[in-house]
C-alpha cells in the first residue's frame, strides 16, 4: 500500500504533533526535575558527611575521654555528683591543719528547699568556726579558695577572743553539687 | 434513424476488436514530487528525538533518585552505627564541664577583701574586728586610731579607691589607753571585686 501525499503529509503533522506534545508534557517536566535531584543529592550528601564528620568526632573525642578519664573525673569533682558531705570535711579538716588552725565548731548541710540554681546546681551550706591568729586566717582562706572542690565564702566576721590572744573567726560559705 | 446506424458501427467495431473499453491490466503512474515526504521525516525525526530524550531524561532521573536512595541508605548505617553510650557520655560531660565552668567563674576570692584592706590601711589605724559580706557588698571594720586626723586621712584612703562606692563612719569615741576607737562600714562598688580578673 503506498501512500498519497496528502496522507503523508497528515501522518507527518500527527508526529510532529505528538513529539510536541510528549516534548511539553514529559520532557520539559523531566527536564526541569533535573535540578530539583540535583539540589537534593547534595543536600543529602551534605547531610551524610556532616553525620560522617560528627561520627568520627564523637569516636576521637570518645577515645581522649576514656583516656583521660582520671583527669576529667578530677575536673569534675569541682562540682561533684551528690552532696559528698564527708569528703567536704575531710577537705576542710585538711586544709585547717595544713593552715596550723584547729577547727572549734563546723557544720555543713543541704540548704532546705533551696530550689535548684540557674547553673543546675544545688548548695551545701557551711558554717565553721575557728580559733586562728591573723596570718593563719589568710592561709586558710586561701586554701579554702584553691580547694578543688569550689566553696565560695559569702561572709567572714574575724573579731578578737575573749577567752585566749588568738582571733575568733567565723566563716559562712556554700559548696555546690549536681543532683 | 441515425441512432440504429451508430449501433451497427459500434457492435462491428467491438466484433472486429479494433476498440478496448477497459484495459485487462492496472498500471498506476508514479510521479515523484520533490519534497513530498519532507513532512513525514520531519515528524518521525521528531518522534524519535523526543522519544530518545524521553528515555534519556527518564534513565538520567532514575540514576539520580538512585544515588538519593543510596545516601539514604548509607545515612540509615550511619544512624545503626551510631554509639549512643558515647553520645550520652559525651552529652553529660559538657554539660558538667559547663557547671562547672560557670562556678569556676563565679568564684568569690574573699583574700582580695583583705588584701584591699591591707593596702589602703593607714600606720596610724588598727584593725580590731572586721566582717566581710559578700551578698550586701560590704565591709564592716572596728578600729582604733591614734588621732582624729588620722581617721580622716584614713577615711580618704578608702574613698579614694575606686572599688569602694561609700564610706560611712560611726560613732568616734576614746577608747582605753587613750585610743579613738569607731566603726567604719565599707560599701563596694560591684560584688565582681570578689571575682577572679
Amino acid at each position: 500500500m503506498t501512500l498519497t501525499s496528502t496522507r503523508k503529509n497528515t501522518i507527518g503533522a500527527i508526529l510532529i504533533a505528538v513529539a510536541a506534545l510528549v516534548f511539553w508534557v514529559f520532557d520539559l517536566v523531566m527536564y526541569k526535575q533535573i535540578p530539583i535531584f540535583d539540589s537534593a543529592i547534595s543536600e543529602h550528601q551534605a547531610v551524610l558527611q556532616k553525620r560522617k564528620d560528627a561520627q568520627q568526632n564523637i569516636q576521637s573525642l570518645y577515645g581522649t575521654y576514656q583516656n583521660r578519664l582520671s583527669e576529667i573525673q578530677k575536673f569534675l569533682s569541682i562540682v561533684p555528683e551528690g552532696k559528698e558531705i564527708a569528703e567536704l570535711i575531710s577537705a576542710l579538716e585538711t586544709i585547717a591543719v595544713q593552715s596550723g588552725i584547729e577547727i572549734s565548731e563546723i557544720s555543713i548541710a543541704e540548704q532546705k528547699g533551696a530550689k535548684t540554681s540557674k547553673k543546675g546546681t544545688r548548695n551545701v551550706g557551711i558554717s565553721i568556726k575557728l580559733l586562728a591568729p591573723y596570718s593563719s586566717i589568710l592561709t586558710f582562706l586561701n586554701s579554702i579558695e584553691q580547694n578543688i572542690r569550689v566553696i565560695d565564702i559569702q561572709r567572714i566576721a574575724v573579731a578578737p577572743s575573749i577567752a585566749n590572744t588568738l582571733l575568733g573567726i567565723d566563716i559562712r560559705g556554700e559548696a555546690y553539687f549536681i543532683k | 434513424m441515425g441512432g440504429v446506424v451508430l449501433c451497427k458501427v459500434y457492435s462491428n467495431l467491438i466484433e472486429k476488436k479494433d476498440i478496448q473499453l477497459l484495459p485487462e491490466t492496472r498500471k498506476k503512474i508514479e510521479i515523484k514530487v520533490p519534497g513530498e515526504n519532507r513532512m513525514l521525516i520531519c515528524g518521525i525525526v521528531a518522534t524519535i528525538l523526543v522519544a530518545g530524550l524521553f528515555f534519556g531524561l527518564k534513565m538520567h532521573l532514575t540514576s539520580l533518585e538512585e544515588q538519593i536512595s543510596q545516601i539514604n541508605q548509607e545515612i540509615a548505617e550511619l544512624e545503626i552505627q551510631r554509639n549512643k553510650k558515647a553520645e550520652k557520655d559525651l552529652l553529660a560531660l559538657g554539660e558538667r564541664i559547663s557547671v562547672a565552668s560557670s562556678i569556676v567563674n563565679d568564684h568569690i576570692l574573699l583574700t582580695k577583701a583583705f588584701e584591699k584592706i591591707e593596702s589602703l590601711l593607714s600606720r596610724q589605724v588598727q584593725v580590731l574586728s572586721l566582717e566581710v559580706s559578700v551578698g550586701s557588698k560590704n565591709i564592716k571594720l572596728n578600729m582604733v586610731a591614734t588621732t582624729y586626723t588620722a581617721i580622716a586621712k584614713q577615711i580618704a584612703a578608702f574613698l579614694a579607691d575606686d572599688v569602694m562606692e561609700d564610706v560611712v563612719v560611726g560613732k568616734i569615741s576614746p577608747g582605753s589607753g587613750g585610743l579613738l576607737e569607731f566603726g567604719m562600714e565599707l560599701d563596694l562598688a560591684s560584688s565582681k571585686f570578689f571575682k577572679k580578673e
